[in-house]
């Protein structure tokens, strides 16, 4: 019954003599308008023949620079500001003062002192003893500083093979005080590198490892790969007891 | 050549994005249909004339983040702008006013674009709607339901869009725009057995 009402209503909203007309002072007067706003007056600027040549003349050199020349003299900057960097950590770890006293955070989560002339060892980071406590607790050998010497080890004999690819410097980060300078690199398995390093001293704090899943092909892609640290961290450096987070 | 919606494809739509004269051609083809749905939702020229400028406005200022999805994709964005103008100015102007189709000055208590455009033109307009005396009688009792349903009533009845479009120009489910002209045809029906023939009416639009 509902539905037979509705149809009679449905045909009679079909059937309606509708008003269907335009308003032709209307329309020019809106057409004017529109065809003539500044939308489109923007869009034209270029079109004007005076600044045709100029305008095309800057813009293309500049989009030749944007496309070739930018990335490349960018590449170029950071592989060159990330060899000074490397070149510097590497005296700094040659030159480490055998007396001071420097803290490694292992993958294992346990502080591993790196003091090169004394019995090495792990400190539990779950006490928040004072260092002299700390030290007390030594119980294993310190594998930390073998491990950095090792990944620069293997990062110059791959660069003398030219296994290395895009060197990159990849910025700053900032962390319990300390101002770190990132440098990132490419092996020939597609392995990420990534070492952080102080930039007073010039000692390398962090070194990441890990595989992306994507095949790093381009400089630019280096920089803007994540980095899972909780998976992928090898070794964390700490040059003072303060600094160790606590957990 | 006269100027059709068959020429618009993907290409005339981008070249019209940066080309004043395409985009004049685009409006040629639009200017009717646009202005036509506003006048059978709000029964009002004026009114319809300050949406239509402030649709095509839009469609200018906005025009590069339209995407092309078909044929009826860019009907349907305009049809959704014009929606959505209308719906905003109904929401911010709650307005009352005197709808008595026998009376030719009922329009004038609403200042609008009329006083721009002071010419025969619109007294022959006025004079048209008013014959449609019929539809103004559904459309006053129109007027009395939620937006929603006078909305897809209108766009389905007047406009002959399918529920596949209004869906699109809605952006709701079709099965939500079913309900909405089931639910409006049937508040629509026994507004109408209600208020068969009414003569002077005060006619709240929303």
């Amino acid at each position: 019954m509902e539905e037979s009402n509705f149809e009679k209503i449905e045909k009679r909203l079909r059937n309606i003599d509708l008003p269907d007309f335009e308003l032709s002072r209307h329309k020019t007067v809106l057409r004017q308008n529109l065809l003539a706003s500044p939308f489109f007056k923007k869009r034209h600027v270029f079109f004007d023949f005076r600044l045709t040549i100029p305008a095309f003349s800057a813009v293309s050199l500049i989009v030749l620079f944007v496309l070739f020349g930018y990335p490349h003299l960018r590449f170029f900057y950071q592989e060159t500001k990330a060899e000074e960097i490397l070149s510097m950590a590497e005296k700094a770890v040659e030159n480490l003062d055998p007396k001071k006293e420097i803290y490694a955070f292992s993958e294992e989560r346990e502080f591993t002192k790196l003091s090169p002339e004394t019995p090495k060892g792990t400190i539990p980071t779950e006490k928040s003893e004072s260092l002299a406590e700390k030290q007390e607790t030594i119980s294993s050998p310190n594998q930390g500083l073998e491990k950095i010497e090792l990944e620069f080890n293997k990062l110059r004999e791959a660069k003398e093979k030219g296994e290395i690819k895009f060197l990159q410097y990849v910025g700053e980060e900032k962390t319990l005080g300390l101002t770190l300078k990132k440098i990132r690199y490419v092996d020939k398995d597609n392995i990420v590198t990534e070492i952080k390093i102080n930039s007073q001293t010039n000692l390398p704090v962090e070194i990441i490892n890990w595989a992306p899943e994507k095949e790093i092909n381009k400089p630019e892609m280096v920089r803007g790969i994540f980095a899972d640290e909780e998976k992928t961290a090898e070794i964390k450096i700490f040059e003072n007891a303060t600094n160790i987070p606590k957990k | 050549m006269a100027l059709n919606s068959d020429i618009l494809t993907k290409k005339f739509i981008q070249k019209a994005k940066n080309d004043p004269e395409t985009f004049g051609q685009l409006f040629d083809i639009y200017y009717r249909p646009i202005f036509g749905y506003l006048l059978r939702r709000t029964a009002n020229i004026d009114l319809a004339q300050d949406l239509t400028s402030e649709t095509f406005l839009k469609v200018l200022k906005n025009f590069h983040q339209f995407k092309w999805r078909g044929e009826n994709s860019f009907s349907g964005w305009l049809f959704k702008i014009a929606t959505n103008e209308m719906n905003m100015h109904f929401r911010k102007n709650k307005r009352v006013f005197l709808l008595n189709p026998e009376n030719p000055g009922f329009l004038d208590n609403i200042p609008a674009s009329r006083d721009y455009f002071p010419d025969s033109e619109i007294i022959a307009a006025q004079e048209e709607l008013e014959k449609k005396q019929e539809f103004l009688m559904i459309r006053r009792e129109l007027n009395k339901l939620r937006e929603e349903y006078q909305t897809v009533i209108t766009l389905k009845y007047f406009e002959k869009k399918k529920i596949e479009e209004i869906s699109q120009i809605l952006e709701k489910p079709e099965g939500t725009i079913k309900s909405w002209i089931h639910r409006g045809l049937k508040e629509l029906k026994e507004s109408l057995q209600a208020n068969e023939t009414p003569q002077n009416i005060f006619h709240y639009i929303k």
